[in-house]
């Protein structure tokens, strides 16, 4: 049986891992799109 | 054309959740126990579905390649970038999940059989297929270099698939010329986990393009002369 757990728990222990990074490229966009809006408040703020 | 557009929504991760739901049931709860393995043989509903999503992922990421080659790279060079990730997390399943079924049925983790050996090859050849994009700068350049590379590396998944068949391996012949030798309750449940699996593939497409249409949007707004610098 520890066997059997062991697949079940390393399959989705890789697939929920694979998901995590997927938010975490998520959140970095997020970032971008942060800076990008910022900066273009700063260009119609300046013209 | 958003290629994530040809996937509907919020419906295909509410029915891969409940198809893989119903699986998981299937795998623990129904599926009778194998006389000769015990539990432990229920690894393979999964195992075999991991497997086959793997090269289904592959196939799509080579299609992708292929018509990245033939029609320009436009949204087909992130199709295939995404289709390769998933088919490596899914591969890399197939691998461990088999690895663990081979030390509970022949005491090892790990043996040089033609099948095991040819499927670190294939996981070596597209873990290698991301490194490449890695090191190619220039946008276009990247695209056909890393289409060229998928549809060459994509050899390597038919001689994977057929290497239990040409050479003498341990490895068990599951789909053979004369069928699938399972009883109807184990049959249903490889059917349902496949099918579970298939959609789990194609929700974690879909997200995955998503975010490839978004990333792209963005760098193109940075690299921009006259937008955002």
């Amino acid at each position: 049986m520890s066997y059997l757990f062991a697949a079940f728990l390393v399959l989705w222990g890789v697939t929920f891992g694979y998901v995590l990074w997927l938010n975490a490229r998520e959140r970095e966009l997020r970032r971008k799109i942060e800076v990008l809006a910022e900066r273009t408040a700063d260009r119609h703020t300046v013209s | 054309m958003r290629l994530r557009r040809i996937i509907p929504g919020h419906l295909l991760t509410i029915v891969s959740a409940l198809f893989m739901a119903v699986a998981l049931v299937f795998t623990f709860l129904i599926a009778p126990r194998e006389a000769v393995m015990g539990d432990v043989q229920r690894i393979f509903y999964f195992h075999v579905a991991a497997a086959w999503t793997g090269y289904l992922a592959l196939v799509v990421a080579f299609l992708a390649s292929v018509l990245c080659l033939t029609r320009g790279p436009g949204r087909w060079d992130g199709l295939a970038l995404s289709s390769v990730e998933i088919g490596l997390v899914f591969v890399t399943e197939g691998i461990v999940s088999g690895s663990i079924w081979a030390k509970a049925a022949w005491g090892v983790w790990w043996t040089w059989d033609p099948r095991l050996t040819t499927s670190a090859v294939l996981w070596l050849i597209y873990a290698s297929y991301l490194t490449l994009r890695k090191a190619v700068q220039e946008e276009s350049r990247r695209a056909r270099i890393a289409a060229v590379y998928a549809v060459m590396g994509f050899a390597a998944v038919p001689i994977n698939f057929m290497a239990i068949r040409w050479w003498r391996t341990v490895h068990p012949v599951v789909l053979e010329s004369s069928g699938l030798h399972l009883g109807p309750t184990m049959l249903a449940t490889l059917v349902l986990s496949v099918v579970a699996f298939t959609l789990l593939y194609f929700t974690l497409l879909r997200l995955r393009l998503r975010l490839q249409d978004a990333g792209d949007r963005i760098e193109s707004l940075m690299r921009c002369p006259g937008g955002v610098s």
